[in-house]
C-alpha cells in the first residue's frame, strides 16, 4: 500500500472530481428547473465547473495552498524519484517533464487521428468514417494539435530550462506554475469524451451560428478550450515575471540567453490576447446555454463578430507557437556552429515587433468573410510586414552557420531541417496574405499545407530537435544517436512529400474539412495518406529512442555538448534548488571564438 | 574567403535560373480558368511563385552550402571566428526584404485587388441570388423571375453578379473554374462577381462546380451542384424552363 502512495494526489483529485460533478448535477437541475431552460446542457455547464473545482482542490490545491488561507498548516505529501511526476509537484523541473510528456502523448493521439482521416481521405467517396465521425475526429485533430503547439515548447522545454538559463532557484509562482499543468488533464477528458455527446463538428474553429446549433459535444469543446486559455495565461504570467524577477547577479537583459528573449515575447501574447478569445467563446456558450443571441442573425446577433474576436487571438496564438521555436532554433544553432549568435540584438528587436506585429494582421483570415471591403489592402499590408522581421530569423540563423564548426548531430539536423521548412511556410503565406490568389486558395488544402509547414514544420521540428537537445541536462543521459539520426531523416523526408503534395491537390481545388470530393484528386490523397502512414512511423525510433536511453543511456556529465549557457554549468539532471552555488553572470550567452573563453557564462561566487 | 561566396552565388543564380525555367513551362497546378476574375488570380499567383523562387533557392543553397563546407567531424575541437554581427549585412537584407514586400505589396497585391474591384464596380449584366441553406443552394434569376436547386447555368461573356445570403450557419460559395469565393453570412448580403470566358459544364470538367467552402455540418463536403456555362441563346432557351419564383 506504502508503494502506491504516489497515486494519491491524483486519487483525491479523482474523488474531488465526481463530488463535485454531482454538486454540479445539483446546482444544474434546480437552475434548469427554476428558469425552465432546456436541461442537459445547463447540467453539463455546471457539473463541468464543479469537477474542475474537485479535481483541482483534491490533486493538490487544497492541501497546499487553500489550508494556508484557512490557516492551517498545509501538508503535502512529495513523493520521490518517477514517482513525482504524477503528483502536484511545485518543481519546474517535475512540471516540465510532466507537460512534455503529456503533450508528446497528445501529439501522438492527435497524430492518431490524422491517419484516421487519411485513411477516409483514401477513397474519394465514403469510406471508414463517414461525414458524422469524419467531422469530428478532423476538429479533435485540430484543437488537440493547436493545445500541442501552444504549450509543448513554453509549458514543457520553457518551464524546464528558463528558470536554468537564467540562473533562478525555480519560477516565480511554483503553486501557480503546478496549477497551470493540473488544469490540462480535465481539458484532454473533456475533448475524449466529445464523440459521447454527439460530437462537434465545427472545427477548432467554433464558427457560430454552427457551433450554437449543433449537439452537446461542442459544449464541452468550449469548455475544453476555455479552461486551456487559463492553463496558457496563467503560464504566460509566470514566465514573464520569472525572467523579470529572478535572473541572477549579473545577467542582464543584454546576456538573456536568446530563447528567454523567445518565451518572453510569446508570453506577452498569452497574457495579453487569450482573454479575447474567451470572451469570444464565453458569448457562444451563453448563446448555447442562457439562451442569449449574440450570434443569431434572425434576432440581432452577428456572426462575423466571433470571426473577429477569434482571430484576434488565434493569429497572435501563432506566434505563441513560433517564437519559441525561432528562439530555440537560434540557440541551438549558436552551440553547434561553435559561433556567436548572429545579430542578437536584431533578433531581440525581430521578436518585439513580431510580437507588436501579431495583433495587427488577423483579419487576413477574413478576406473572404464578407468583412469590409476597404479593410482588405491593409491588412495585406500588415500581414506582408511580418515578412521582414522573420526574414531576420533567417539572416541569423544562416550567419550564425556561415564559416561555423558545424557539429551535425541530431539537434542540429533539426535546426536545418526546420530552416527549410519554415522557408517554405513563410514563402507560400504571401499567397494567403495576398488577397487576389487567397480568394481562390481560402479554405482549400493549400492553406492546410501552409500552415503544417509553419505550425510542424517550424514548431513540432524544433520540439523535437530541443527535446533532443536538452535531453541529457533532464536526464543525465545521452539518447542513442543513430535512431535521433533515423528519426530525423525519416520525419523530414515524409513530412516533406506529404505536404509538398498537399500544397498541389490543394491548389488544384480540394476544398479542407470534407469528407468526400472530386474523384480527379483521389491519386493525391492516396500519395498523401501514403505518406501521412510513414511519416506516423517515423515516430517509433522517438519514443524507443527516449523510453530505453531514459531508462539506461550512457551517463552525459553536466556539459555533454559544450554548450555556453547557464543550464549546463549545473549538474544534469539539476539538483533540486537547481544551482548548489548561487550562479554569478559577467558576460554575454554566446562567447565562442572570445580568446580565453570560459566553459559556460556562470562564475560562482 | 573570398572563395566561399563564388560557389554558392553561382549555385543560385543557376538553380534559380533552373527552377524559373521549370515554373514557366511546368507548372499547371491551378484548375482550368474560366472567367476574367480567375485570369487576375492566376497571373498574380504564377507572379508570386516567380517572385518567390529566388529567396527559395538563395537560402536554400546558402543553407546547404554551409552545413557541407563547414561541417565538422564529429565534436568540433575549436570555436569558430567570434563574429557577432555584420552592420552592413543587415542593413542590405532588411532593406532588401522591405523593398521585397514593397514590391509584393503593390504588385500584385494592389493591383490585384483593384483590377477584381474594376470587374465589381461595372453595371453587371446578370443579377443572380445564391441562397445557402444546409446543405443545399437556391440560385435565383431576380431579373428573370425564375430559380434552380440542382445547377448554376450562366452565359457566358457576360459579367455575373451573386449576392449571396445564408438562411442558417455560415457557408461559403466557391467556384473553383471561375476561382471566386465569398462567404454567406446569416443577416447579411454579400456578393462577388464572375465573367465567365468560354463554355464549360461540370461534366467535362468538374472545376464547373459550386462547393461550399465553410465548414457548416455533416452534409458539408456534398454540398455542390454543377455550373454550366452555356452560349446566350441556350441561356435563355434553359431560363423558359425553370419554375418561377414567388
Amino acid at each position: 500500500m506504502t508503494q502506491l502512495k504516489f497515486l494519491w494526489p491524483i486519487t483525491r483529485g479523482l474523488i474531488g472530481a465526481i463530488i463535485g460533478l454531482l454538486v454540479g448535477l445539483v446546482v444544474g437541475l434546480s437552475v434548469s428547473s427554476l428558469t425552465g431552460n432546456p436541461a442537459t446542457e445547463i447540467n453539463i455547464s455546471f457539473s463541468y465547473i464543479f469537477a474542475l473545482l474537485g479535481w483541482l482542490l483534491g490533486v493538490g490545491v487544497w492541501n497546499s495552498w487553500v489550508r494556508e488561507w484557512i490557516g492551517i498548516k498545509p501538508s503535502y505529501f512529495e513523493a520521490k524519484n518517477w514517482q513525482r511526476y504524477f503528483g502536484f509537484s511545485m518543481d519546474h523541473k517535475v512540471i516540465g517533464v510532466q507537460y512534455l510528456v503529456t503533450f508528446v502523448i497528445l501529439f501522438l493521439l492527435g497524430g492518431f487521428f490524422a491517419l484516421l482521416m487519411r485513411i477516409e481521405l483514401a477513397d474519394s467517396g465514403e469510406g471508414l468514417l463517414g461525414p458524422n465521425y469524419y467531422n469530428t475526429i478532423m476538429s479533435l485533430h485540430g484543437i488537440i494539435m493547436v493545445a500541442v503547439a501552444v504549450a509543448a515548447i513554453i509549458g514543457g522545454l520553457s518551464n524546464y530550462v528558463l528558470p536554468l538559463m537564467i540562473g533562478a532557484e525555480d519560477v516565480a509562482f511554483p503553486r501557480i506554475n503546478a496549477l497551470s499543468f493540473w488544469i490540462i488533464p480535465p481539458v484532454a477528458i473533456l475533448l475524449i469524451l466529445t464523440p459521447l455527446f454527439g460530437g462537434f463538428d465545427s472545427g477548432w474553429t467554433a464558427y457560430p451560428p454552427l457551433s450554437v446549433t449543433n449537439a452537446d459535444g461542442q459544449l464541452l469543446f468550449l469548455f475544453a478550450f476555455l479552461t486551456f486559455g487559463l492553463s496558457s495565461i496563467l503560464g504566460g504570467l509566470n514566465f514573464l515575471t520569472t525572467t523579470i524577477c529572478l535572473r541572477a547577479p549579473g545577467m542582464t537583459w543584454g546576456r538573456l540567453p536568446i530563447f528567454v528573449w523567445s518565451i518572453v515575447a510569446a508570453s506577452i501574447i498569452s497574457v495579453t490576447a487569450t482573454q479575447v478569445v474567451a470572451f469570444g467563446l464565453l458569448m457562444v456558450i451563453l448563446d448555447r446555454v442562457a439562451g442569449m443571441v449574440f450570434f443569431d442573425a434572425g434576432l440581432g446577433g452577428k456572426p462575423l463578430l466571433y470571426e473577429h474576436v477569434f482571430w484576434f487571438y488565434s493569429h497572435p496564438a501563432v506566434y505563441i507557437m513560433i517564437l519559441p521555436a525561432f528562439g530555440a532554433l537560434l540557440e541551438m544553432v549558436s552551440h553547434f556552429s561553435r559561433k556567436p549568435l548572429f545579430g542578437y540584438k536584431l533578433v531581440v528587436a525581430s521578436f518585439l515587433s513580431i510580437t507588436a506585429l501579431s495583433f495587427l494582421v488577423w483579419a487576413h483570415h477574413l478576406f473572404t468573410s464578407g468583412m469590409e471591403e476597404f479593410l482588405h489592402i491593409p491588412f495585406m499590408a500588415l500581414t506582408e510586414l511580418i515578412s521582414i522581421p522573420t526574414g531576420i530569423v533567417f539572416l541569423s540563423a544562416l550567419g550564425t552557420i556561415w564559416r561555423g564548426k558545424l557539429w551535425l548531430v541530431t539537434p542540429m539536423l533539426f535546426v536545418v531541417g526546420t530552416v527549410f521548412n519554415f522557408l517554405i511556410g513563410g514563402l507560400t503565406g504571401i499567397f494567403l496574405a495576398d488577397v487576389a490568389t487567397d480568394i481562390h486558395l481560402q479554405d482549400t488544402y493549400f492553406v492546410v499545407a501552409h500552415f503544417h509547414y509553419t505550425m510542424m514544420g517550424g514548431e513540432i521540428f524544433m520540439l523535437f530537435g530541443a527535446i533532443y537537445y536538452w535531453f541529457p541536462k533532464m536526464t543525465g543521459r545521452l539518447y542513442n544517436e543513430t535512431l535521433g539520426r533515423l528519426h530525423f531523416t525519416t520525419m523530414f523526408l515524409t513530412y516533406n512529400a506529404l505536404f509538398i503534395t498537399m500544397f498541389i491537390v490543394g491548389t488544384d481545388g480540394m476544398n479542407r474539412r470534407v469528407w468526400t470530393y472530386p474523384e480527379n484528386l483521389e491519386n493525391g490523397n492516396i500519395l498523401i495518406g501514403i505518406f501521412a502512414l510513414l511519416l506516423g512511423l517515423s515516430f517509433i525510433p522517438f519514443v524507443y529512442n527516449m523510453v530505453v536511453s531514459w531508462a539506461k543511456g550512457a551517463v552525459s556529465g553536466n556539459n555533454p555538448w559544450g554548450a555556453t549557457t547557464l543550464e549546463w554549468a549545473t549538474d544534469s539532471p539539476p539538483p533540486e534548488e537547481n544551482f548548489t552555488h548561487q550562479p554569478k553572470v559577467d558576460e554575454g550567452p554566446y562567447t565562442y571564438g572570445q580568446p580565453g573563453r570560459k566553459e559556460t557564462q556562470a562564475t560562482s561566487i | 574567403m573570398k572563395n566561399n561566396w563564388t560557389l554558392p552565388l553561382f549555385s543560385w543564380v543557376l538553380s534559380t535560373v533552373i527552377l524559373e525555367i521549370l515554373a514557366i513551362t511546368n507548372l499547371h497546378t491551378l484548375p482550368s480558368s474560366g472567367s476574367k476574375q480567375a485570369v487576375v488570380i492566376d497571373e498574380a499567383f504564377f507572379l508570386l511563385i516567380y517572385i518567390c523562387i529566388p529567396i527559395f533557392t538563395l537560402i536554400t543553397v546558402f543553407l546547404i552550402y554551409s552545413v557541407f563546407k563547414f561541417r565538422s567531424k564529429g565534436r568540433p575541437d575549436e570555436d569558430g571566428p567570434h563574429v557577432t554581427n555584420s552592420r552592413n549585412l543587415s542593413y542590405v537584407w532588411v532593406i532588401g526584404s522591405f523593398i521585397l514586400v514593397a514590391f509584393v505589396f503593390v504588385h500584385p497585391g494592389v493591383t490585384g485587388v483593384l483590377e477584381l474591384r474594376a470587374e465589381e464596380k461595372r453595371v453587371p449584366d446578370v443579377v443572380i441570388q445564391a441562397e445557402a441553406q444546409k446543405w443545399s443552394w437556391k440560385i435565383m434569376y431576380l431579373e428573370e423571375g425564375v430559380y434552380s436547386r440542382n445547377e448554376v447555368v450562366l452565359p457566358a461573356y457576360y459579367n455575373t453578379k451573386f449576392y449571396v445570403t445564408s438562411k442558417d450557419v455560415l457557408h461559403a460559395f466557391w467556384i473553383p473554374a471561375f476561382r471566386v469565393k465569398i462567404d454567406a453570412v446569416p443577416g447579411m448580403t454579400t456578393h462577388v462577381n464572375a465573367t465567365p470566358t468560354k463554355l464549360g459544364n461540370f461534366d467535362e470538367d468538374v472545376n464547373y462546380r459550386l462547393q461550399c467552402a465553410e465548414l457548416c455540418g455533416i452534409g458539408h463536403a456534398q454540398m455542390s451542384i454543377p455550373v454550366r456555362v452555356l452560349s446566350e441563346n441556350d441561356y435563355k432557351t434553359w431560363l423558359t424552363n425553370q419554375k418561377p419564383l414567388r
